[in-house]
């Protein structure tokens, strides 16, 4: 779970830091940033994978060891705040606890310059102490390793140890001699930890077919397999009915009864749920109740995220039943196993939050003459909480109080 | 045409898990099984004194269409029969049929109410209990719900006291009250 976020020179964030909880929505106009900041977090991701920075920005075609990678919007041209100032470094700095269950929380950095595609600083720490760092060491422009210095010093051990340039030090300091033992537990949990980030955008043409494998432990971005996930799901008595406990609180009708799967001639599964005794398969289902379904499977995946975006959290769901996928999202992520990252446009799932949720309710906004994103949680929107005694939020959101409120 | 009911809460968010199987059990008991149960959700009702104001502002005309509103909020050990009586007057002069019964001293007592015996506490003690929601309920959430579920497994512990509905108004007089009246309103 990520903690804190810094982010500098990224995109339209040219310094945006922000505190975290298990559950962050962010509102905002379109084009105010919040779709930037997802990318950030795919940046952060495609270090987790160990993808040189030319990979992360432009894309990678599928390898032996990966899937296919997008690259992120704009690529490596377009990635730098630029604003008509030649910006040639990104920085980002994330606290994060390794995993759940897991006490210890590691502080990585990393600055690069993603015309060239090379490391400009890089560094990790684990509760506090130095694990790895390049400050204080040159490394100079067109110098084609990149030195760090491994902590702590020994004798015996070279001060510094030299890696590739276009690729973050992380995940070739896990597999590297110069990393302690004592320490590889813990590299390789950040690397996990930031790359264990899964996308959710189901398209319903997708939830409509049948899933190319039979059982899976996690979809694809766009529902890619769902019906093989929620064959899986449904595996176990107990997870189907949980599962199918949130299905019945947004149909809210006494005649659906479940959810199955159906098999087509080779055994491939197809979503459904039971109504009044019959199967009514997904390509008769509407696209709200499918995307809301593989929402849903998304929190009972066996192969669970540690991170899991959803971009307009709403879209297809009725009005009335917003508040289902608000519950959904507070009551899976609040263990802490997953942290939502979602946005919405939407004043009813605001008007759903509790007030302890707005400091990790995030409006973005842009600054009209330096085109960068303003990101800041509610609690820091000014006068917002003495506005708040007077009208609810979603009515607040809805006229647009907010717009040009920071 | 079944019989239309419009439950409303102090807060919808959790108390909804208890009510809606809680009042389709009840009007079941005195003969509407086929009860079409509504647990009001928006506008989202924060608190027993909004929900008096909203009931009072607009619900009792909006919904004077409902053969029957139903208000439960929590008693916090108080008496609001005088409240209740205001508004159930003022709901007949708008054409609508309202009852209000409050959970004493809270809601979540109708679900625990089924399980006494997984208590921490004594049965006359949670009854009487100023902080039930934190200080009983939790703690019986915790150990017996299921946070994979919506309103963390509510619906499922609130199925299993309504297995056994004597037990239930024995347990909580004013659902007793409640049941009776709903009765005498059947005809």
């Amino acid at each position: 779970m990520i903690r804190r976020i810094k982010i500098e020179g990224f995109k339209s964030l040219q310094a945006v830091e922000l505190e975290l909880g298990s559950m962050n929505l962010f509102i905002g106009a379109n084009a105010s940033g919040k779709s930037n900041l997802f990318d950030a977090l795919r940046v952060l991701q495609g270090i987790g994978y160990g993808f040189t920075i030319g990979e992360i920005l432009d894309g990678k075609p599928k390898s032996a060891n990966s899937d296919v990678w997008d690259p992120i919007r704009g690529g490596s041209a377009r990635a730098a705040f630029a604003n008509g100032v030649s910006a040639d470094e990104i920085r980002f700095e994330v606290s994060l606890d390794l995993s759940p269950g897991d006490a210890r929380t590691a502080s990585y950095s990393i600055a690069f310059d993603p015309t060239h595609g090379v490391l400009t600083s890089e560094s990790l720490a684990v509760d506090g102490k130095s694990v790895y760092t390049s400050a204080d060491i040159g490394n100079p422009t067109g110098q084609p390793y990149f030195e760090i210095r491994c902590a702590p010093a020994k004798a015996s051990r070279p001060p510094h140890d030299k890696f590739e340039r276009s690729r973050p030090v992380l995940g070739q300091f896990a597999r590297s001699k110069h990393c302690l033992d004592k320490h590889r537990p813990a590299v390789q949990a950040c690397l996990r930890a930031l790359s264990n980030t899964q996308r959710i955008d189901p398209s319903p043409a997708i939830l409509r077919g049948y899933s190319s494998a039979q059982s899976v432990k996690r979809m694809g971005e766009r529902g890619e397999n769902f019906a093989a996930l929620v064959k899986t799901i449904c595996a176990d008595g107990a997870t189907r009915d949980a599962y199918a406990s949130w299905l019945r609180q947004l149909w809210s009708s006494e005649s659906i009864e479940d959810v199955s799967v159906l098999h087509g001639a080779l055994g491939e599964p197809l979503f459904a749920i039971r109504e009044r005794g019959k199967d009514q398969p997904a390509p008769v289902l509407s696209d709200g109740t499918l995307r809301f379904a593989a929402i849903t499977a998304a929190f009972f995946q066996p192969d669970r995220p540690d991170i899991l975006t959803i971009e307009e959290l709403e879209s297809g769901i009725h009005a009335s039943r917003v508040r289902v996928l608000v519950e959904l999202l507070r009551s899976q992520s609040k263990s802490g196993q997953v942290q939502v990252m979602a946005t919405t446009h939407s004043p009813i799932v605001l008007a759903w939050l509790n007030e302890s949720e707005y400091s990790t309710t995030f409006y973005c906004d842009r600054d009209s003459s330096s085109a960068a994103s303003n990101i800041r949680p509610l609690t820091q929107v000014p006068d917002f909480l003495r506005v708040l005694d007077k009208q609810p939020i979603g009515e607040l959101f809805a006229e647009g109080w907010l717009e040009g409120a920071l | 045409m079944s019989f239309r009911v419009l439950v409303v809460p102090e807060d919808p968010t959790n108390d909804r898990y208890i009510l809606k199987p809680l009042v389709e059990a009840l009007l079941a008991d005195v003969g509407k099984p086929r009860a079409k149960v509504e647990v009001l959700a928006n506008p989202r009702i924060q608190g027993y004194e909004h929900a008096k104001r909203l009931l009072l502002e607009r619900l009792l005309d909006q919904y004077s269409h409902r053969d029957l509103l139903l208000f439960l909020p929590d008693s916090d050990l108080r008496d609001r029969s005088d409240e209740f009586a205001h508004l159930e007057r003022a709901a007949t002069e708008r054409g609508a049929r309202l009852l209000c019964c409050a959970a004493i001293p809270e809601v979540e007592i109708w679900l625990l109410a089924g399980h006494a015996e997984s208590l921490s506490v004594t049965w006359s003690r949670a009854r009487s209990h100023g902080g039930l929601k934190e200080s009983i309920f939790g703690p019986f959430l915790e150990a017996h719900g299921d946070p994979r579920r919506p309103g963390e497994g509510r619906d499922v512990l609130m199925k299993e006291t309504l297995q056994n509905l004597p037990a239930l108004y024995s347990r909580c007089a004013e659902l007793q009250q409640l049941r009776t009246r709903l009765q005498a309103l059947m005809g």
